[in-house]
């Protein structure tokens, strides 16, 4: 690590933002921009599906952003009436008190969901995503970003 | 020169995360000032809070109760909602509807008055004003404490052209917890 990246490591552990989500009392060595994504394929009108992201072993995930597509007859749907819920099923809590719509919580018009608060998901953790498509239209393709920091911890 | 440039370091005041006490401001539910001791706070994550108000009749006015779990205490950044035609599920971007948020504890109403639900409606069409765009963000995020409760109104009068809209509102935030298990 050379002296700027020490530097700025040791400006983001001073930060609220990773004071809210560090480990207590264990050494970060290192913090990176990482974006975990999945994919839900041809869901029909009326029904659901669902998918799962497993995050790596190696560190902790902190989610700030997250965005999603869903494309119907080959082109993005601006606003789709379709529910998404997201379960950690590690600690098997949702992100959402219930299902709601897609486009409430996975950004709008190409902007993402921006989190107030991250959301840390811990090593060889699965995160399911559970959508259903209650509109009329469909088969539904969708699109799912998670984008956020890789921590890393010493030992 | 160059070793003072290469030793020189700034000492970055650590930041203040939890907060030692959480401050009630005077005048919320017409309460004095309270300091609740927040040192036990010991994780913080995003968390988003569901509201579906369905059939909502036009010129007419709905409440339902948003419960908040008893595992942390919830603190409320933003309010976004969408609203659908319940017959054909168009949306509709002009609903001049009201919400208000009145936290049942402290009798604290978030909203003076109520805010108009268009400005806190996502916009579905990025060729209308960028200004309708986006949140009701609370300026200074609320905290609810928790098993508390907040009762949630969306009041028309919309279009009579509309006969029941469907509003999917949601509150964005962050749950705070005291138990490190959680």
């Amino acid at each position: 690590m050379n002296e700027f990246e020490r530097r700025l490591l040791d400006a983001v552990q001073q930060s609220a933002w990773i004071a809210s989500v560090a480990r207590p009392n264990q050494k970060i060595v290192d913090i990176e921009y990482y974006n975990y994504n999945t994919f839900i394929g041809a869901v029909v009108a009326g029904t659901q599906d669902q998918s799962v992201i497993q995050v790596q072993s190696d560190s902790d995930f902190a989610i700030t952003y997250m965005s999603g597509a869903v494309v119907i007859a080959g082109a993005a749907v601006a606003t789709p009436i379709a529910t998404l819920q997201i379960t950690d099923t590690g600690t098997g809590k949702t992100f959402f008190s219930a299902p709601t719509l897609f486009s409430l919580v996975m950004g709008n018009a190409g902007l993402p969901f921006y989190l107030p608060a991250p959301r840390v998901v811990a090593p060889n953790t699965n995160l399911q995503f559970n959508f259903n498509n209650i509109g009329a239209a469909g088969p539904a393709d969708v699109y799912i970003n998670l984008l956020g920091a890789r921590i890393y911890y010493a030992g | 020169m160059a070793d003072v440039a290469r030793n020189w370091r700034v000492p970055l005041p650590p930041t203040k995360w939890p907060q030692d006490t959480l401050k009630v401001p005077h005048g919320y539910g017409k309460m004095p000032a309270v300091d609740i001791v927040n040192s036990k706070i010991v994780k913080r994550e995003y968390f988003t809070y569901v509201l579906n108000f369905m059939g909502v009749t036009w010129n007419n006015f709905q409440t339902q109760i948003l419960e908040f779990t008893k595992d942390g205490d919830f603190w409320l950044s933003s309010v976004n909602c969408l609203t659908l035609n319940a017959a054909t599920n168009a949306v509709v971007i002009d609903y001049f509807g009201l919400c208000t948020i009145t936290d049942q504890v402290t009798g604290y109403n978030l909203f003076n008055g109520g805010v108009p639900i268009p400005t806190m409606q996502i916009d579905p069409n990025p060729a209308l004003s960028p200004y309708r765009l986006v949140v009701a963000n609370i300026i200074e995020p609320y905290c609810f404490l928790r098993g508390n409760s907040a009762a949630v109104t969306v009041s028309g009068p919309g279009s009579a052209a509309v006969a029941e809209y469907n509003i999917y509102m949601v509150f964005h935030g962050w749950k705070e917890y005291a138990n490190a298990a959680i």
